[in-house]
């Protein structure tokens, strides 16, 4: 499938880069990035519950969210945005609880292809080399993979309802 | 001046590393950073008069200021708090908005040292290694330096 997750781990700088193409508008994808009633029906892998305990994205936002496996483990995630940019950009910090101040900055651009297509663009920059590869093993590729999978049947149901 | 800036750029790396000691108590160097009427008597390279927009250093709180020399030429910088911890740690990223969407993360620690001293070590984390050398060549260290010596004029007055 052409709208397959791209993921980048350069060796040597503790980047995590990725891109993703939708079938969707800009405006859709930035959407469900923004409504926290939407971001909760699709971020992270399948079988996960999501709280939202605050999410306001926006520039000088924050937010703070709980996923919990089957099992019963939180898993807290929190941060505050930077700068967003309506259908164009987020600038956000990223912190998971299990490893407190270990804090990354994240780059999201939202690109317009036409034809109501768009592009999602992401830049993390981790503290260390370590803290990025620790990222890395915790199975955040079949995550983000997962994630955006479910994004797409998300818009794919708003469209037809 | 025995409390110099000592600064490190590691090599292939988007961080630049630095330390720097006070004659002052982490509380006081702390207050310095998150009091806004303090901040701006220091913050930034000799010559210039800040003026402060935003300033709460809290958790998901905002800054901003602005900073002109006698030409009137404006800097403008901005930045969001991700974590404090009172006397001991700030995260904030931070943007000069001459330079738009260049957002670093800034990690900063205060510890106490023997003697009413203290030391203070920071961590930039930029977007890019180029980001970093575009911050390198305008001036950032001596910036840094210049202010740090400001600071500690000011701590002495305080004391």
């Amino acid at each position: 499938m052409s709208n397959d997750l791209k993921l980048d781990l350069p060796a040597h700088l503790p980047f995590i880069d990725y891109e993703r193409d939708f079938d969707f508008s800009v405006a859709d994808v930035f959407r469900a990035h923004k409504d926290p009633a939407l971001l909760k029906q699709w971020l992270g892998p399948r079988g996960l519950h999501m709280e939202v305990e605050h999410y306001d994205f926006r520039t000088g936002g924050s937010y703070r969210y709980i996923h919990t496996d089957p099992g019963g483990t939180p898993y807290t995630f929190s941060g505050i945005f930077h700068t967003v940019r309506e259908n164009e950009l987020a600038v956000q910090t990223f912190e998971f609880g299990g490893y407190p101040d270990v804090v990354s900055i994240e780059f999201m651009t939202f690109k317009d292809l036409g034809e109501r297509r768009c592009r999602l663009v992401g830049h993390a920059v981790y503290p260390t080399l370590e803290a990025r590869d620790g990222m890395a093993q915790s199975g955040m590729e079949g995550g983000m993979s997962e994630g955006y999978e479910r994004l797409d049947e998300l818009l794919a149901a708003q469209r037809v309802s | 001046m025995s409390n110099a800036l000592t600064v490190r750029n590691p090599e292939g790396l988007p961080y630049t590393e630095y330390e720097r000691e006070f004659d002052a108590p982490a509380a006081a160097v702390f207050r310095a950073h998150t009091d806004p009427e303090l901040y701006l008597q220091w913050i930034g390279p000799h010559g210039l008069t800040t003026r402060i927009d935003e300033h709460d250093y809290r958790a998901g709180g905002s800054f901003r200021f602005v900073q002109h020399g006698h030409d009137g030429v404006e800097y403008a910088f901005r930045g969001t708090v991700h974590n404090v911890r009172e006397g001991e740690f700030i995260l904030n990223t931070f943007e000069y908005e001459g330079w738009p969407d260049v957002v670093t993360l800034e990690y900063t620690r205060f510890e106490d040292l023997p003697g009413g001293r203290s030391r203070l070590t920071g961590r930039s984390v930029f977007p890019d290694l180029d980001s970093r050398k575009r911050y390198l060549e305008e001036g950032m260290e001596r910036g840094m330096t210049e202010g740090y010596d400001r600071l500690d004029t000011l701590l002495a007055q305080a004391s």
